[in-house]
This record gives structure tokens, sequence and C-alpha cells, in this order.
């Protein structure tokens, strides 16, 4: 039976020979390196698999050997094989000399080998081989020697790292300094004689072998310094901490402490949380590591410590302590934090354990350990978590959770042998191995299985250095069945708190992890591994902006080597060369290799002017209307038969092989820019060619261009949402619920809110709105756990006075003239109560919900608002509002569309929601919960999978062909919001992948040169209405004034007195009357004259006589 | 007959009372209007409307009607009106109601749907939203 694998980074299905069980295979479709999953198996294949080094060997290459597959392997070879992996592992070392048969690199594994069992089965019929010969890797080795090949085929780009090296120097760097057993002295092996052809001599690594240190005492928990050069040792019971040097490869210090038990080594200092007495100890390194400092913790127990790394460590540390007994680290577990230089302890969780990120900025916590199905991650912003009752900016992970930590600054976090990432934090890569070891002085992991080690760069691939792996040995009691080590020390029914460390000098790699049945530290001394120049072009990007590509093959082109189900040879190569890209506007010219008479080629179905000729030339002259994927169809006549092929082609638009100066290949390189795992908030700035981007502390001002960054202002404190007036920012915080104003220049707080009032409880903040004239905020809060459950606070600016007039909504847009507020509201409401019996005749209650989503516009003129216009069903499980910058439009997201589940979306017009609606058909194209609206052009955007759809905005027909990507050249990180840039020329996506962290990108958009024109000018914002005053001088109003008198007066006369105090009041659809309350133009009149809004005028007689009445 | 049009901005509005405090800036100082005192009006008692019944064109057509106080307070929908007999349009809305004294009794407000009654928001609670308006309350 093959064994069916998924390649983890191509996704190919693949089937393996079972042979290939437990053993590493090249995938045929990307050259990623498989672990090919063993197959139970009766116990002395297990062996064979356990003490072997991984080879796939297909049978037809075993030239001189046609030995059936897999024979049967006495025990005795058995024994043999795991006693010369003990000498390997007792510490002698061989070099050996072997052919590279053309082989980049080679690694020589030791091994007693029988041809028998190197073979795997024949591999299966060919048109089911999908894994090739080329594929496996491969062996000369014909004789039952003591040399098994692992060849790992390097990338292509790579450089021969070690074909210069003679195996004397690698003797040199293998030996490690201050090793002085003689007997260890490496032999060179001869190659067996029947390897061949003869090639190069490549020297190769001996084993990196692992072996206790000498320790007098049991070690308990081990750390390494941040500059990598100690290894520091607990030994609880006995009381005493070891330094071990690493560069002398000795232990130098040894310090008298009670009872440690945490360790953690930051710059110069060591802190040692000990375990009875809550006690932390600080030493210093410099300072003969003497005693310097001691902090009292409230709890005695100390499990665990953490803190920013490095420059970012201010002496403040997250300290862990569990109570008594095996329950204590999900009943009684206590976080603190610890300021050590003013001995200050203050308890901020009670969560199982808290780690700090390398920067500082984010904390983790766990809320219980290993095999605890209740087993969380949550990642929190220090801040935020050290002031306690924090909201989780992340809150998931996985069940097992095992001990998670940061050992770089950026977005990765480790495990034992699973790599965290991105933005939600999210497991991207598990099962690496055995065991991930982290390199402390550069940004390496090694990945180390039973057998062997390789290093990877710690990116979003976890790209490997070419070298490839390394065979490793360990000492024989780690190799026992009862052995923790690998399948164990990490997964066992107990948590642990240190994980493996290892750092490089020069070039000397120094491994260390600890082996807690044995009380042993393990260490490996090795040459460092060689990190090959510019190998890494997605390498996590530092905080600046940079290139990415998108590295998924994008689905309208599929890859060129078509699978033909012929045995004949030719066949398969038909389609060589074949190009997925071609550009519009320039001639296509194709060869394909026929023959006339014997291989002859026709089109039968392809685009308009395709022409094939009799030798096989296929022209085309794409223009730029034929944008787009292309499928031909090609019918080949040999004297077999005939036999068709459908090759595809995608014709990229003239302006996007323009932008790339014609280089095909480099279409789909963006601007990008790296964002944190925070909260984001987005908001235009005052400017309109201006964008805040908040996130936490960091408001970041981008440029025009969208991606760019202006500044980067430090807030005073967190925020979940902001906007900007002309010497003020408003910025608003969830918890607790305030509403700041922040001087722009100092940055200072000017005036801090309370969104507190008697009997109304802000439990969420989840938008902010700003009038464009008057100092008054709307904040949208979640405030009752019964419907409606959210409500817009409006809030006074100067006053600090906030009311909540009845206003429900979720978000909130302001209309530029200030006098409409558009809010969009969403929530669930229990609708009743499904009953089950189940077929243990127990009755189940289910509840059912049902939506509330509605679309509201409010008049804000005057004390009260009120709903002006209303759309009740606007979506379902809404996800937002948009209003178009010229206020026009506005959109309701949400998961199922508007009209509700036709997963389309409308474009309401805000004078009237009832008529004049454009509909969007986003169905199978796009999301209806995220869109963007253009500044200028009436254009509004959303997002698909990997793709962009733009609609017309006053007419919803589809804008095609606008952005300067392939199709699907775009990746398939999942885009979370959209926007266009401010000066409207590019689309800017905030995307996320597990892998590649949060981060925003740049689309560029082909737009003619009469858009460019208007995308250049200013949004329409319309001039901002002069303050309308709030309160009216008393003064000013005469009428309140005067005395009402008692002369009685013919109507006649008051006709001649008032008439002039009366006035026509008109809107731009209706008039009614007013009179004069205050002689310098205050109008008294009714509410409903003058409610529906804009454009209100009063005509008054200007006549100075008295008498005009008649 | 000189005519004037400005634009203006709405100051205070009390939907709930149907009252509107407008301000433009007028090219010549107008001439504010008494309200009343806080004395009811009686039933009865003579009143005088001036209003723009033809609304809609640009032409102040003041028109006069007077009539009698019908109902001093008629309560409509929880808010207190004085009810009259004098002949109210649509375009009367936010006329004054004068009191045979010339002074304000109140704004004209609703028109019923049967002949001879119109609605006007007292004097008294015209003070009072004038006296909010000056308050900033």
């Amino acid at each position: 039976m093959p064994i069916e694998i998924k390649c983890d980074k191509c996704q190919a299905s693949l089937r393996a020979p079972d042979s290939t069980a437990g053993k590493r295979i090249k995938c045929p479709r990307c050259s990623n390196i498989l672990l090919v999953e063993s197959i139970d198996e009766s116990p002395e294949e297990d062996k064979e698999n356990a003490s072997h080094g991984a080879i796939v060997v297909p049978a037809e290459r075993q030239a001189t050997s046609h030995r059936p597959a897999r024979t049967q392997k006495s025990k005795s070879d058995d024994r043999q094989s795991l006693q010369s992996t003990y000498i390997v592992a007792g510490n002698s070392r061989r070099e050996i000399k072997l052919l590279a048969i053309g082989l980049v690199f080679t690694v020589i594994l030791l091994g007693v080998a029988t041809t028998g069992y190197m073979l795997g089965r024949s591999l299966p019929d060919s048109d089911k081989a999908i894994v090739s010969n080329d594929d496996v890797e491969e062996s000369t080795t014909v004789q039952p020697t003591e040399i098994r090949i692992e060849n790992v085929p390097a990338p292509q780009n790579t450089p021969t790292a070690n074909s210069g090296k003679t195996p004397e120097n690698s003797v040199v760097t293998t030996e490690p300094p201050g090793n002085s057993n003689k007997a260890d002295t490496v032999e060179p092996v001869q190659p067996p004689t029947s390897v061949q052809p003869a090639a190069s001599t490549v020297s190769v690594q001996s084993p990196v072998t692992f072996e206790p240190l000498l320790l007098d005492e049991p070690a308990t928990s081990f750390t390494m310094s941040e500059d990598g050069r100690f290894v520091i040792m607990s030994h609880q019971t006995a009381g005493l901490i070891s330094i071990y040097d690493v560069m002398a490869d000795k232990v130098t210090h040894v310090i008298h402490t009670d009872s440690p038990r945490a360790l953690l080594s930051r710059g110069d200092q060591l802190f040692v949380g000990n375990f009875g007495e809550g006690k932390i100890s600080v030493f210093s390194a410099s300072n003969a590591w003497n005693l310097q400092n001691e902090v009292q913790v409230t709890k005695p127990n100390i499990v665990f410590m953490s803190a920013a790394c490095q420059q970012n460590f201010a002496g403040e540390i997250l300290v862990t302590c569990h109570g008594e007994g095996g329950q204590a680290s999900y009943q009684d577990s206590t976080i603190f934090l610890v300021d050590v230089q003013r001995d200050r302890c203050k308890e901020v969780s009670r969560q199982a354990m808290a780690s700090v990120s390398f920067d500082g900025k984010t904390a983790l916590t766990q809320s219980s350990f290993n095999l605890s199905p209740s087993g969380g991650l949550r990642v929190y912003s220090y801040d935020e978590f050290v002031a306690g009752d924090p909201e989780p900016i992340f809150q998931g992970g996985i069940q097992q959770t095992p001990f998670v930590y940061q050992s770089y600054s950026g977005s990765y976090w480790l495990s034992e042998n699973m790599v965290f990432g991105g933005a939600p934090i999210a497991l991207v890569h598990e099962k690496l191995g055995q065991i991930v070891i982290p390199d402390t002085m550069q940004k390496l992991i090694y990945v180390m299985d039973e057998e062997v080690i390789s290093a990877r760069h710690l990116n979003s691939n976890l790209t490997e250095i070419a070298e490839g792996p390394r065979r490793i040995a360990v000492p024989p009691e780690q190799l026992k069945p009862s052995s923790r080590l690998f399948h164990q020390l990490y997964r066992r029914r107990d948590y642990i708190l240190d994980h493996p460390v290892a750092a490089t000098h020069g070039n000397l790699l120094t491994l260390c992890m600890l082996d807690q049945t044995n009380g042993a530290v393990l260490r490996a001394r090795t040459p460092a591994f060689l990190e090959p120049a510019k190998n890494d072009p997605v390498a996590d990007a530092p905080a600046i902006s940079s290139q990415r590509t998108s590295d998924s093959t994008p689905p309208g082109v599929v890859p060129t080597p078509a699978t033909v189900n012929s045995a004949e040879s030719g066949i398969a190569d038909i389609l060589r060369g074949w190009p997925t890209l071609i550009a519009a506007g320039r001639e296509f010219r194709h060869q394909f290799p026929v023959q006339k008479g014997k291989l002859d080629v026709q089109l039968v179905d392809g685009p308009p002017g395709m022409k094939i000729s009799a030798d096989g030339v296929v022209t085309w002259l794409p223009a730029n209307k034929d944008t787009g994927s292309h499928e031909f169809k090609l019918r080949f006549e040999r004297s077999a038969g005939p036999f068709f092929e459908r090759p595809r082609v995608e014709v990229v638009s003239e302006e996007l092989a323009k932008s790339v100066g014609g280089d095909l290949t480099k279409v789909n390189q963006f601007e990008s820019f790296d964002l944190d795992t925070d909260h984001y908030a987005i908001a235009s700035g005052l400017d309109p060619k201006s964008l805040l981007l908040l996130q936490g502390k960091t408001l970041r001002i981008l440029e025009p261009n969208g991606i760019s960054i202006e500044r980067t202002i430090e807030l005073p404190q967190r925020y979940h949402d902001i906007e900007e007036r002309q010497d003020v920012y408003v910025a608003v915080s969830s918890k607790p619920a305030i509403l700041d104003i922040i001087d722009k220049k100092s940055l200072k707080i000017l005036k801090h809110i309370d969104l507190v009032f008697p009997d109304f409880k802000v439990l969420d903040v989840t938008d902010l709105a700003i009038h464009p004239d008057s100092a008054t905020s709307y904040v949208c809060v979640k405030n009752s756990i019964e419907l409606p459950r959210y409500t817009v606070l409006v809030v006074d600016e100067q006053s600090g006075l906030a009311q909540a007039p009845g206003i429900i909504g979720k978000w909130a847009e302001v209309a530029s003239d200030g006098q409409t507020l558009y809010t969009g509201y969403s929530d669930i409401y229990k609708k009743g109560m499904n009953f089950h019996i189940n077929p243990g005749w127990r009755l189940i209650e289910t509840p059912e919900y049902g939506n509330v989503d509605m679309l509201l516009a409010w008049n804000m003129i005057g004390t009260k608002p009120t709903v002006e216009k209303i759309v009740r069903k606007a979506g379902g499980n809404g996800s937002g509002i948009r209003l178009s910058p010229d206020g026009s439009r506005i959109i309701y997201l949400s998961h199922v569309g508007t009209p509700m589940h036709s997963n389309n979306l409308v474009g309401f017009a805000t004078t009237d929601f009832e008529s004049s609606e454009i509909h969007y058909a986003t169905k199978d194209r796009a999301s209806t919960k995220e869109a963007t609206f253009h500044p200028t052009l009436p254009w509004v955007a959303m997002p698909g999978e990997g793709s962009i759809t733009v609609f017309a905005r006053e007419t919803g027909d589809l804008i095609e062909n606008r952005l300067l990507a392939t199709l699907g050249g775009l990746g398939t990180d999942a885009i979370e919001r959209l926007f266009f840039s401010p000066d409207g020329q590019s689309i800017v996506l905030l995307r996320s992948g597990g892998e590649s962290g949060r981060y925003l990108q740049r689309i560029p958009l082909i737009l003619s040169e009469s858009e460019i024109a208007i995308s250049a000018t200013r949004p329409n914002h319309q001039p901002p209405l002069k303050l309308k005053p709030q309160t009216v001088s008393a003064t000013e109003l005469h009428s309140l004034q005067a005395t009402a008198t008692r002369v009685a007066m013919t109507p006649l006369e008051i006709g001649r007195d008032f008439t002039n105090s009366v006035v026509v009041v008109r809107t731009a659809r209706s008039a009614g009357s007013g009179f004069v309350v205050g002689d310098n133009g205050y109008v008294l009149t009714c509410a409903h004259v003058v409610s529906d809004g804009n454009e209100l005028t009063v005509a008054y007689n200007g006549t100075d006589t008295q008498n005009d009445f008649i | 007959m000189t005519l004037y049009s400005e634009t203006a901005q709405v100051v205070r509005i009390d939907h709930d009372r149907d009252i509107a405090l407008l301000k433009f800036t007028p090219k010549k100082r107008l001439k504010s209007v008494r309200l009343c005192g806080g004395n009811l009006m009686e039933s009865g008692e003579p009143v005088t409307v001036i209003g723009n019944p033809g609304a809609g064109d640009s032409i102040l057509s003041h028109t006069m009607t007077s009539g009698i106080v019908s109902n001093p307070e008629r309560d409509l929908d929880g808010q207190s009106y004085i009810q009259l007999s004098a002949a109210v349009n649509p375009g009367n809305s936010g006329g004054p109601l004068f009191d045979q004294y010339g002074n304000v009794a109140g704004l004209v407000a609703l028109k019923a749907n049967i002949e001879g009654a119109g609605f006007a928001v007292p004097s008294e609670t015209l003070r009072e939203f004038l006296n909010t308006a000056v308050g900033g309350q």
C-alpha cells in the first residue's frame, strides 16, 4: 500500500512507496522535503527504520543489486546497528570520503546497512508513480558497508557550500575546542570501492553528537545567557546553580542559593526564582556571579519567569507562581508583575503561565498546560495585561498547550516542535521533527528528529539552510526505549518551562537540551551551519516597507509540465517551455516540438487570431481586451493515434507588462508594510490625503499612497479608535471607556472624558465618529446584555458632557454637513428554543437566534435625534457601514449581504433609502463583509478570495482589469480590510495569513489620464459650515425681554405692527412661516418645517415702511 | 417692499414640542414680537394669525385671519395646544398667533382635519424653549 502524504508546501497529494515510511522524499512539484510518516509495522521493521538513515532508494537505481524489496534482516544486524550508533555516540568521529554524483551536498550517515533494507518496494506502475525516480534520494551503495547516503537536493541557486573543504578542515572544525580526548580522533573511512562513478571528494560533517555535561547534581532547569556565552543550570534539591561557559567548554562557576527553580538571564543579570520562599535572587555575570539583589514575591513557589529581551528589558518580570500539588497549575496559579529595580510586586492574573514577547509589547498566557482539553493561548497587549482587566488580542491555540515562548523579535513564537506566528497568532508549522531549538545568536532554529538535525530560517516558510540535515548521535541511555528525550521528554504529563537552546559563536555551534528524566544537560558542539548569502527573499521583513511577492501559484495559470498518460517518450515534454503569462500588444510565438508526418499539431480551439503553422509554431497577437486567462485545445497526431492538450495562458495587460518593463517574471511584486498583531483602526485624516492607522498606542500617519509612513506617533495610552481634528486627536479607549482629547503637538491629554453614567455601563466600544464642525463625538458602545445592546453616546468635547439620546447603532458615520448620523445596528435575539430527544432519551434544548440588522439615518438637528430613514432588513450578522466620501451612497456590510441572503450588496442613496438603490453583484465574486469607496472616482471595491472586485458606484457595472496584477496574483492571504489610497491611485489591502502575519499591501490601479486627474483632486469634502451657536445669549432674544402689553389692538393694528416680524422659512422641499424673536435674525418656527434638513433659507421684508400689509 | 433671503441655521430644535429656533444674519434690524405673559387664554378670546399660506413662491404672501380661542388647553399626544377657530393652512405652520393685545400667544403648528380648527403651541412653552436655548441645556 502506498502511503498517502500531503506536501505541506504546495498541498500536492502524493503517494509514496511504503518503503519510504519514516523517510524523507522530495515533493515532485515543489522540491519540498517531506517526511513520510511511519506506518504500523512489525517491531523489527520499526527498528530498521528507527536506527538507520532515512533513505529512499528506488529499486531501479540498484544497478548492481536486483534484490527483492525489503529483505528480512537478522537480529544480529539489528544489534550491530545499535552498537554502531553507540560508537558514534561515544565520541568517535569518522571522516568519510564519498563520491558525490552531481549532488550539491551530501551527508553521510553511519550505520550498518545492507542493500536489502535500503530497498524500497518496487515503485508502482509508472502511471501511478507520482513519487518518481528523480524525486527520491539516490544511493550508489551496493555493498553491505557502514555507509549510507542521504542526499538532500539543495536549491539550485545555492552555492556548493562545502565543496572546497578538505577532510582535514572538517576535522578541525568538527573537533570541539577543549576536547582533549585523543581516542576520539576522527579517522577517515575509505569509501567503498564499488561506488561509482568517481567524482570530486566532498567532505561531510561528523554527526552532531550530544553528550551529557559533567555535573555533580542533576539539573532541574536551564537557560542560556542572552549573549549565548553561558548555559545556566539550576539544581533545585542541591541548592546550586552551575554556570557552563560555552567557549571554555566547562563549568566555570557554581552559585549556592536555596531551591532554585526558575531561571532568567537578561543582559549581565541572572534572575533565579526560588521555589518555597518566593524569592528572586539577582546575580551579576560581570561581578563573578555575586549576589546583587533580592526581590520578594507574594507567593512562595516561583515556577517561571519571563521578561522582554535585550534592550527591551526594563526591569519588569512576569513571575508565575503555582501552589502545591499536581493540580496547582490550573487551580492555584498566579501571575505577578515584579519590578526588580523598585522591588514592587503586583498580582496581575490568575492564569497558569505568562510569557512576554521579545519586544515586550505583548504577553502570552496559557490557561492550563499539557493534555488539558481546556488549554488555550491568549495574547494581550502587555500594558493592558499588567494593568489588569485585559481584553485578549487573540484567543485560541491548540488544545494540548505546550510551553510557548518567543526568542526573537517578530511575530513568531516557538514551542516544542511547533512554530506559531502571524496575526492572529496561529499554529503555522507543527510536527517539525521532534524538537525545535532556537539559536540565541541568529534568527535560526534547529529542527531535530531521531536521526538528523537541520537548520532553518525563522521565517514564514522556515526555509532550510542549503547545507541540509546533519546526522545526530546521542548517548546510549537516551536511546533506550524508555528514553524521554524524544517522544516523551516534551510530551510528558507534567509541564516544563524551559526549552532547548543553541548559540553560534563564530564557526562553533553549541546546542543544549535538558533530559529531565536523568537530570542531564545534553550538549553538542558542531561547526556552525553555513548560511548561504541571500537565499531568503521572504525572510521576516523588518518593520519597513519591503517587497512582498506572492508565492502562490495563480489558479488560472496551470504549471506547464502536464501529466501525460502515455508512455511514449517526448510526449511529456510536448508543452515544455509553454509560458504561463504573455503580454498584450506583443506577438506571442511558441514552437511545439513536432515532426512533420510523425507528430503533427492542429489548433482545435483558441482565441480569435491565434494561428498554428504546419511546423508547429503558434502565433498570436493578443490585444488588451484579451487580458485574462485563456485555454486552447490542441490536437496532436501521431502514428499511435491522436491526443489532445489543453494548455492555458494568461494575457496580462499592456499596462502591467509596461510596469515591470516587459519582464513578466516581475509581476505581482507589491509594496507591503508589516503590522503588529494588535487591534487596528483606520480613519481618514483631517487632510483627506492622509490616513490614520492606529494600533494600541502607536498611531501611524500614512502618506497619500496609503502605505508609506509619514509619521509614527506614540500616544499617551492605548486606544481603540481615533479621529483627527484641527489641533487635537479624539481617541476612545474601550476598557476603561474613556474619550480623550489629545493635543496634536504635545501629545498631552487635554480632556479626559469618562464615559460613565449612573445606571449605564459601557461594556465595549464599537465605533467612533466625529461631527465635522462642532466639537461633538459619537461613540458607539455596547452597554447592555439585553436588546438593544448597541447605542450611540453623544459627547460634547468641550464640556465633557456625554449623553445617550436613544440612538441605536453599532457603527456610525456622520454626513459631511453634520446634520445626519447614519448608524448600522446588528444584533442577535433569542427567538425561540428547539427541543430534541437524543438516543439516550435525554431532552436537549438548543436556543434559536434571529438577526437584527438595520441601517438608520438620524436627524441630529436639535436636542433629540429622530429616525429619518430606516432599512429594517439590511443584511444578516452585520460587519459595518460605509459612507461614500461624497455622502451620496451608503452600504450595510454583513455576512449574508443585502438584500438578506442575496450575497450581494446595495448602495443606498442617502437621500432616500427606499428607491434609487444600486445593486452590486458581489455574489460568487467578492465578500459582502467589507467594501470601500474611492475618494474621488465613483467606484466601490470589495475583496474576494485573493481578488478585488470593483463596481461603478452609480450603476453597479463591473469595472474590470484595473489592478496591476495578474489573475490570482494577489495570493491567498485573507483580506481583512481594504481601502483606496488617499491619492486614489492604488488599492491597499490589510491582509493576514497564518504565516505572514498581518500586513498592508499596495496594489496599483490602472487609471486613464482623466481618471488620474480626478484622483488628484481633493475629495468632495464640503466646506465646513460655520460653527453652529449652541447657546444663545438671553439679551439677543428680544421677545424674551419684551413685556406683554394689555392695550387692546385691532387686527389691523396688529397686522401693521407685526407683518414684518413674520418670515417665510423655506427648505429644499417645503416652506412655512416663522416669526422674529430676536432683532438680529432669530426666528421661531415649527420643527416639522425645518426637519427635512439642508439648505434652509429665511425670506423677510426689508422695507422700512410698516404699511405694506394690505 | 424689498425682499431679502438669507441662509439660516437651526440653533435649537425640539421635535416633541415641534419648535425650532433659527438664526440668520439679516440685512437690517428686525422687529421682535412680544410674548404673552403667563396668563392662560380664555375660550372665546379673539386671536389673529399671520402667515404665508401660499407657501412655495418667493413672494411674502402675508395673510391675516382672525378667530377665537376654541379651547386654551387642548391635549394632543401629551402636548398642550391652544385650539383656535381661525382658518389655518399648511403654510401657516410656524406663524404667530396674536392675542387681542398684539402679544404672541402661540406658534401655529397643526391643522386638524376638520374645518375651522387649528392648533398652536402656547407661549408658555415657547418661552420655556427659548430659555432652554439660552441655558444651553
